[in-house]
């Protein structure tokens, strides 16, 4: 590598790093987050092709489950639980395609089937039995952040990602 | 929208179990990636619109900096018993085992595609990682191609199968190879393949390249058929090592792509097809890509269908599938008229004698490390959390329970990279390949046009291609992902 290539290599470094710190916003990791313990909305941009929730208001999830969910009172700094309903009945899906939330999130995922099956939620490698008919739940911290679908391992089908956003 | 909402009510059957599973971004394996956020995508635009004009810089008044270039280096001795005839004889074999593994695990092991070794070792490690150690290390599937080995193997019971039965007819040129490597990605995306239909397809290629050896001889079918052959030679043109003078030698990464020229056409669309279908792989999944057809098409198709979504349904699945599969094939034709645009665009503003074709195909190349960083930004994240498992996969092939070689409890939680790291490595990696492309067809315009002044005006219309591909594959990185099966409502 010669004297010129290498001043040329280090002006583009260091334009590189200028621009980065220029264009970098203060809450850089997070720019999309949503505040902790907020209720995570659903994005407008996949509200309108979600998979079939029969009305919107099953597939906002309830922020803080008010009744069997005694840490959410617990104190204002500790994010709060976040609970999502999903139910099947007749290979139909009703609940939030899209669950999004920021890192450390506790999260509930409350799932009845009218068949049984058993779901799988794909990186944190958590799978929970579905009996027909009945509510079962998946309690767990969200603390890895990415993109996990969430399948239907008897029917074969993805219904639904959750979304981890790196924390703040 | 009403009518679309009415849907997930009034369709049992069709949300869940009717869709096909169009929905996965790749064929195995989950990436887990989230969409980069839109200040790093806006923040690599910006870099590769500056970086190229200090790139382009670096070269003004000192056009022989270009030349400097070429030079190799041999390596140590000691790598030379890689080339001796008894190593590549046992990796040839190891090669033709691991084919041969593959289909009996198919065939005979488990279905479940996370429990059995072909679909990690095919999709992951042979597809993949395989890819990158050629980009870095050279085309070694040249001589460790298990199919030619096959086709070696029909051709001591029959000549046929080494010399071929009718001249290639060379208006063909890469055609055939083009048309298989689509079908490849079609397949790969839209198959739903599973281990036994792999192995299945494993064997049906077996038989497609025992069938063009017959027709047209190894040398033939090995050049323009067999699309891994084309595909890595291609990729192998950027690796750091070559082999010359009867030695391993080390050369500059990249430079490789200027020693040859690519030389028709369909080898122009073939690179274009590899850009775009990583490109289109990563858009097919994205909410924009989906709502196009499902808000801004379908209006246009009731007419013929009706508006009742309910019965409409089973056709309009059938239509989305269309447009998917097209959308894949006609993609490189995205690229391909950006690309002759451009092209022709600094053949006016030089007035070079030379056809438009020629001019193609003199910088068709220098766009490969485009495709190579798109595909590693892509996939890269898949070796680090399914590929790895093939070692402990390799104690369990079939899924049986084996532990062969006492690896079948390794990683029983495979690494995680965090997510601002996969973000900053793919921002990182667009912007080397853009860097590296700019670079290289800066040396090819040294090359092709007369005068110096000449090759630095034919970089502006190039530079303003560069930069859309690398701000399409930057976008495409940073939109939304669509969730669950695809039924409007």
């Amino acid at each position: 590598m010669n004297a010129r290539m290498l001043l040329f290599f280090a002006a583009g470094l260091l334009l590189l790093a200028l621009l980065f710190v220029w264009l970098r916003p203060d809450n850089a990791s997070a720019p999309t987050a949503l505040p902790a313990g907020a209720p995570a909305a659903r994005p407008d941009a996949s509200g309108a092709l979600d998979v079939g929730a029969g009305s919107t208001d099953t597939a906002v999830p309830q922020s803080a489950d008010p009744a069997p969910a005694p840490t959410a009172a617990a104190d204002a700094g500790a994010p709060t639980e976040q609970v999502y309903t999903l139910s099947i009945r007749g290979g139909q899906v009703e609940g939030p395609a899209l669950i999004r939330v920021p890192r450390g999130t506790p999260l509930v995922l409350r799932i009845t089937s009218d068949v049984a099956d058993e779901l799988h939620l794909h990186g944190y490698d958590l799978t929970l039995d579905l009996p027909a008919g009945q509510t079962a739940e998946l309690r767990f911290n969200a603390d890895i952040a990415g993109r996990f679908e969430y399948e239907l391992h008897r029917a074969h089908a993805e219904i639904g990602a959750l979304e981890v956003l790196p924390a703040p | 929208m009403r009518t679309l909402r009415a849907l997930a009510a009034a369709a049992p059957g069709a949300a869940l179990f009717g869709v096909p599973q169009t929905a996965l971004a790749h064929s195995f394996g989950k990436l887990y990636t989230l969409p980069v956020p839109v200040w790093l995508y806006l923040y690599g635009a910006a870099a590769a619109l500056l970086v190229s004009f200090l790139v382009i810089g670096y070269f003004v008044g000192t056009p022989q900096a270009a030349h400097r270039n070429f030079a190799t280096r041999p390596l140590p001795r000691a790598f030379e018993w890689l080339a001796a005839p008894a190593a590549v004889r046992v990796l040839q074999l190891l090669s033709l085992a691991l084919l041969l593994l593959s289909i009996a695990t198919g065939l005979w092991g488990t279905r479940n595609p996370y429990a059995n070794f072909n679909m990690t070792f095919f999709w992951i490690v042979f597809v993949l990682a395989y890819t990158y150690t050629v980009a870095l290390l050279g085309d070694s599937y040249r001589v460790l191609n298990p199919w030619q080995q096959l086709a070696q193997g029909a051709s001591s019971v029959s000549r046929q199968f080494a010399v071929g039965r009718y001249d290639y007819p060379q208006r063909f040129s890469y055609l055939p190879a083009l048309a298989l490597y689509m079908a490849f990605i079609w397949i790969e995306l839209f198959g739903n393949v599973r281990p036994l239909s792999l192995s299945v397809l494993l064997l049906g290629y077996a038989g497609l390249t025992l069938t063009g050896c017959w027709l047209w001889g190894q040398a033939a079918w090995f050049r323009y058929g067999d699309f891994f052959s084309v595909f890595f030679r291609i990729t192998g043109m950027m690796s750091v090592i070559e082999r010359r003078d009867g030695r391993f030698q080390l050369r500059q990464p990249f430079i490789g792509l200027l020693r040859e020229r690519c030389e028709d056409f369909s080898l122009l669309l073939f690179v274009m097809f590899m850009l775009s279908s990583t490109a289109y792989d990563g858009m097919h999944n994205t909410v924009p890509w989906v709502r196009v057809f499902w808000q801004d098409l379908k209006p246009l198709f009731e007419p013929i269908v009706g508006t009742d979504i309910v019965r409409s349904f089973p056709v309009l699945k059938q239509m989305y599938f269309v447009y998917q599969s097209l959308a894949l094939i006609l993609s490189p034709l995205l690229y391909l008229s950006i690309y002759v645009a451009m092209i022709a665009a600094a053949k006016a503003i030089t007035r070079s004698p030379r056809s438009l074709r020629e001019l193609c195909l003199d910088f068709g190349y220098t766009l490969v490390p485009i495709a190579l960083v798109y595909n590693v930004t892509h996939y890269y994240t898949l070796i680090a959390q399914q590929g790895v498992l093939v070692i402990k996969l390799i104690s369990d092939p079939f899924g049986f329970g084996w532990n062969l070689f006492g690896t079948a409890g390794w990683l029983s939680k495979p690494p995680m990279l965090d997510v601002g790291t996969i973000w900053h490595t793919q921002v990182a990696l667009i912007l080397v390949g853009h860097i590296v492309s700019v670079y290289l067809a800066h040396i090819v315009a040294l090359r092709v046009f007369v005068t110096p002044r000449q090759a630095l005006l034919s970089q502006l219309p190039l530079l303003v291609m560069m930069v859309a591909y690398t701000t399409l594959g930057l976008w495409i990185l940073s939109l939304p992902l669509q969730a669950g099966v695809m039924v409007p409502k």
